[in-house]
């Protein structure tokens, strides 16, 4: 069992949510063979009920706080967290959830701002009915492998993930698919295990974001979630980025336009992506 | 019609529609109309060319030979980045990968807005533009109000967003250096 590392800290606003810092919670590593199994055994008998006990405290603090005072201030959270320690020589895997047409346009128009040094190896994800966003992904990647003059490492790996509901699909029946799509996604968490997880909508980052977030609760795995809301939400989140922001999902979710961030203090306005 | 001489004289003017990669057919039924292809014509375009995804209204061929607009059309193809180049205006639907590209190119833009469309957050996008003057927005009901009351001079050059403070922040967030 490893000490809580210095930059969980950051997650941690409130004085009773501060013991749960204080919890030792494995952190496996990235490569390590049997990643599900592994934290179950390294919680001890007395330490998993707390675990759980903590959190239901926390869920309680944001169900019974009004709204707008349980604090996740994003001052406070810059400050006293340094997230990866020492990450200036690091790199991080990453998701990218890529949504369709215009989402995956923005998607790549930041990709093309990151440095590609730092996050990497890349994993990249589109649902099964989306012929064209992995396409350009492709394209993205070759274009970067030609300015370095590299072939596209072979770390980068293109994915396929199969959606809760289709377009005009009843809603009866995506029970069913909304159930196996969690499963899908939950076997591509465990074998991408990704620290950083960037998406911008729209569903398809769903069930991946909530397993991320389950297993940051959870202690298994901390991933960093980024999450961009699209440039087409101009009044009113999306059904994605309100979950993301209400159940705090998302370590920082950006919105496009001022109007919006003012709806939605906690969210970042710095410019648009298009 | 005077028209017709300057056509064969003056090079091509091409409004092309798109409805990207469902199917809108109110929107190519409204550009089919005589009242539209007419006030198009009066406007000084020859050519009309519609992109038609999964839609089962098929407009009417036209080669133009009787002075009027020049009507072509197609379901899908891998290059719309060519005809949205050549095209002196555009008529697309409210999919923001369609309005950027079209915007990026400074091209004139009439944004038509699918009321059929369940969740209709797109008309958010659209209308927005419209009201900083980056494009107009139509309904395709309203299609012929607005080529008529066209006024071009009236655009303002939308001018592309920049990422870079989005990925700082990441960075900044994850403790990387800020270069």
């Amino acid at each position: 069992m490893h000490q809580i590392p210095s930059c969980f800290a950051g997650f941690v606003h409130t004085a009773s949510f501060t013991t749960f810092c204080q919890l030792t919670i494995s952190a496996p590593d990235i490569r390590s063979p049997a990643p599900a199994p592994a934290p179950a055994t390294d919680f001890s008998f007395s330490g998993l009920p707390n675990v759980i006990l903590r959190y239901l405290d926390r869920v309680f603090i944001i169900i019974s706080k009004p709204r707008g005072c349980f604090k996740f201030n994003d001052g406070v959270h810059l400050n006293c967290s340094k997230p990866i320690c020492n990450t200036s020589s690091k790199h991080l895997s990453t998701l990218i959830v890529l949504g369709s047409g215009g989402h995956t346009a923005e998607m790549i128009n930041l990709l093309s701002v990151m440095q590609n040094d730092r996050f990497a190896p890349r994993f990249y994800i589109a649902a099964v009915t989306d012929n064209m966003s992995l396409q350009k992904a492709r394209v993205f990647e070759n274009t970067l492998a030609d300015k370095i003059s590299l072939q596209v490492s072979e770390s980068t790996k293109f994915m396929q993930i199969y959606r809760s509901r289709e377009v005009g699909q009843s809603y009866i029946t995506s029970i069913g698919t909304t159930l196996f799509a969690l499963c899908h996604a939950l076997w591509l968490m465990l074998k991408i295990r990704p620290q950083v997880i960037l998406c911008n909508g729209p569903g398809t980052c769903i069930p991946l974001c909530a397993i991320a977030f389950i297993f940051k609760v959870l202690g298994i795995r901390w991933s960093y979630i980024f999450y961009v809301e699209s440039i087409a939400r101009v009044k009113r989140l999306s059904l994605s980025g309100l979950l993301l922001y209400k159940l705090h999902m998302a370590d920082q979710l950006f919105v496009q336009w001022p109007q919006l961030q003012k709806q939605y203090p906690r969210a970042h306005y710095v410019g648009r992506l298009m | 019609m005077e028209t017709s001489s300057d056509n064969n004289l003056k090079s091509k003017r091409i409004v092309f529609v798109t409805v990207g990669t469902t199917s809108f057919d109110s929107l190519v039924r409204s550009v089919d109309t005589e009242q539209v292809k007419e006030e198009l014509s009066k406007k000084g375009y020859t050519h009309l060319v519609i992109q038609m995804g999964r839609g089962s209204y098929i407009p009417k061929k036209s080669s133009g030979e009787d002075g009027s607009l020049v009507v072509d059309y197609f379901t899908f193809s891998s290059s719309i980045a060519d005809y949205l180049t050549s095209a002196s205006l555009v008529i697309s639907h409210a999919g923001s990968g369609s309005i950027f590209e079209t915007l990026r190119l400074r091209k004139p833009l009439i944004v038509v807005v699918n009321e059929d469309l369940m969740d209709n957050h797109q008309s958010e996008l659209a209308e927005e533009l419209a009201e900083r003057k980056h494009l107009f927005c139509a309904h395709p009901q309203t299609l012929y109000q607005v080529i008529q009351s066209l006024e071009l001079e009236s655009i303002i050059p939308y001018h592309p967003g920049d990422a870079t403070p989005v990925a700082k922040l990441i960075n900044r967030h994850l403790g990387f250096p800020v270069d």
